[in-house]
């Protein structure tokens, strides 16, 4: 057994230096990178960028933005393509070949996409388009997922938990929502990241670094500091953004423990 | 029980090898483009980066050492170099009119050149103003200023004379009516860019008025030159040949034609460029500045500095400043372009134009404007009837405040 630990580790050691070196590496860079005064000088001014870029007002309102958009436009995305996975489930003959036409917002190119979009919706005024936009072009890959994980749910379970008197909702709360919640907590986590890449379909969708302040991100302030050479706000900017992510991949996986079988 | 092992086993393998495919793919990802773009010079050769031609009047290649001059594809690749402080490329070639200058010498991205005597040397010839913006607020010499640019009316005075141009003292909207009443049927040609104009326009405006805190009089007046700017319906960066007679301008201009341009805008940088524009082949050609907004309020000329700043972190930093200094001292003694690099005490008695051209620059300001996406994206919208004013000027004051405070 320890022979075959030992070369399973070893043949995991390739992935494992990829992953340090293109993601733990560069990451802990960006952390120095905001602990100093600037990439030339590299005077060392501790927490003082985090300081300055908190008390930004506009680092503000991209985080407000940014955080609306998880509480809000993912809750959506998830519900809806747990929804519509739910329905595709139940769909016999021709219909199943619905579960196609929800991927074709993922095939086409967002740039297509928003030209139809911009014809379609007046962003100005409103940031609902722009969760929609977000909700078009992700729903497919998560009714994919959930679609998934619901044809490996076994159908002795429900017809058990039917002659225990389990019914409708109760059914899918105490059977389905336990058994699919790691898959589940997988497509928050994807809804989540994906959030954060929106900044593509929206800088497309204004054509400008400065939109709207309710479409204002955290990936127009980051972006908008890279042009400004200043790479403290913006690897400061960026700690504080993957520490949010952190937070929200330990509570999912916290409530997932909790609410799994 | 042997063989569960053994399947585990090749699942394992599978795993692993997919996942070093994966690494690999990683690794051997780089796209053509990017292949392109990484440029790898010889050890004895400087490698600079610029985003447009403006080193070619500078002759930067014709120093004992050796330089590469390489153009890259997209802006982000410069500012990616520059964040990412690469000591592979050892200078970049500016100019001061892009936000760009600002930022490198607010974040310390260059090398600082107090210590070349050259440098100094060559400052010195300059004007003041032109002293001032190569020089840090800490005192360090940021930047080595190649050319200074500036935009100006090139006339001849007898055929102004002749049509009734009189260019002193003029304003914008009077000097468009004039040449919109200029007859198109005579033996003389005229060129007003557009372009040109409407970058002075907006510059002056910029920089005297400004958007963000402007009273109703300041709107009407930006709302008069934007109508007027749409009305032409030319995009910013065109110009446009008026002949005043049948025949077309030819491309190389011979004495007697250059002898029957009544007048153009230019740049100073156009001056030398290509001989078929050699003004200072022919007398009775003056220089004068460009006309101001609005009467009583003087502006100064607008000077774009095209400039060299030396990457802090170059793996050949000896060469570059050994380069620096046969540089400087190439540019001092430059007396071809003399008008442009501006050596102080040059007799320019022999050439009015030059003459003029030089007062003309030593008059001048160097500037610097916001990012297109800040202004210039609102100002086109304007201009092809997606915004109204108002709007515009909303959106714009709204931009200045978030690209200044973000």
């Amino acid at each position: 057994m320890k022979k075959y630990l030992l070369k399973c580790r070893l043949l995991l050691i390739p992935s494992i230096l990829g992953v340090a070196l293109f993601y733990v590496l560069p990451y802990v860079r960006v952390i120095y990178y905001s602990l100093i005064e600037n990439q030339f000088s590299r005077k060392f001014v501790g927490l003082k960028n985090y300081e300055k870029v908190i008390q930004n007002e506009y680092f503000r309102l991209a985080l407000k933005n940014s955080v609306l958009l998880i509480v809000i436009a993912v809750p959506v995305l998830v519900v809806t393509a747990f929804l519509l996975s739910l329905l595709l489930l139940k769909m016999k003959g021709y219909w199943k070949l619905l579960r196609i036409a929800f991927i074709f917002p993922m095939l086409v190119p967002t740039a297509s996409v928003v030209v139809v979009w911009r014809t379609l919706f007046d962003a100005s005024e409103s940031v609902w388009p722009v969760y929609l936009l977000f909700i078009y072009k992700n729903i497919g890959l998560l009714i994919i997922l959930l679609s998934a994980a619901f044809s490996t749910l076994s159908s002795e379970v429900y017809e058990a938990a039917r002659l225990d008197g389990a019914h409708g909702f109760t059914l899918h709360r105490k059977i389905t929502l336990p058994l699919i919640s790691p898959t589940l907590l997988f497509t928050v986590l994807i809804g989540v990241v994906y959030s954060f890449k929106v900044f593509r379909e929206s800088y497309l969708y204004f054509g400008t670094s400065y939109p709207p302040d309710h479409s204002y991100t955290l990936q127009y302030y980051m972006n908008n500091h890279f042009y400004k050479l200043n790479y403290q706000n913006l690897a400061s900017g960026a700690v504080i953004t993957s520490l949010i992510v952190a937070v929200i991949v330990v509570v999912g996986v916290r409530l997932q423990k909790k609410f799994s079988i | 029980m042997k063989e569960k092992k053994a399947t585990q086993r090749k699942h394992v393998i599978v795993l692993a090898l997919s996942m070093l495919v994966v690494f690999l793919a990683g690794c051997g990802g780089k796209k053509e483009k990017d292949r392109a773009e990484s440029v790898h010079v010889p050890e004895d050769t400087l490698l600079g980066y610029t985003y447009s031609e403006v080193y070619t009047p500078y002759q930067l290649s014709s120093c004992d050492v050796k330089v590469e001059i390489v153009q890259p594809d997209s802006w982000d690749f410069m500012v990616t170099k520059l964040l990412a402080g690469d000591s592979d490329y050892d200078f970049m070639v500016l100019s001061t009119d892009s936000s760009l200058a600002k930022d490198i010498m607010r974040t310390g991205a260059y090398y600082a050149l107090n210590d070349i005597p050259e440098v100094a040397g060559l400052l010195e010839r300059y004007h003041d103003y032109i002293k001032e913006a190569a020089t840090a607020e800490n005192g360090e010499f940021w930047m080595i200023p190649c050319g200074v640019n500036v935009p100006f009316v090139l006339c001849r005075e007898d055929l102004c004379e002749e049509y009734g141009l009189d260019f002193t003292d003029m304003t914008y909207l009077e000097f468009m009516e004039q040449v919109d009443a200029l007859p198109k049927n005579g033996v003389h040609t005229f060129f007003t860019p557009y372009g040109l104009m409407t970058e002075d326009i907006l510059n002056k405006f910029e920089q005297v008025y400004g958007y963000e805190n402007m009273g109703e009089q300041d709107k009407e007046l930006l709302r008069s030159y934007m109508e007027k700017i749409r009305a032409y319906d030319v995009p910013f960066n065109e110009g446009k040949w008026w002949l005043l007679s049948s025949e077309e301008r030819p491309n190389q201009m011979s004495d007697e034609s250059l002898k029957n341009i009544v007048f153009e805008l230019e740049r100073s940088d156009n001056m030398t460029l290509s001989s078929s524009l050699d003004f200072f082949r022919v007398d009775g050609f003056r220089a004068m500045k460009l006309p101001d907004l609005e009467r009583g309020v003087v502006c100064p000329m607008k000077a774009k500095v095209d400039f060299i700043v030396i990457n802090p972190k170059s793996a050949k930093l000896e060469l570059t400043l050994q380069y620096v200094s046969q540089l400087c001292e190439k540019l001092q003694k430059d007396t071809t372009n003399a008008f442009r690099y501006m050596s102080q005490g040059e007799d320019f008695s022999n050439n009015v134009l030059r003459e003029d051209l030089y007062r003309l620059i030593s008059e001048g300001e160097v500037y610097s404007t916001y990012p297109y996406d800040v202004v210039g994206e609102e100002l086109m919208a304007y201009r092809e009837g997606k915004l109204e004013f108002d709007t515009m000027l909303e959106e714009i004051k709204r931009n200045i405040e978030m690209y200044r405070k973000e």
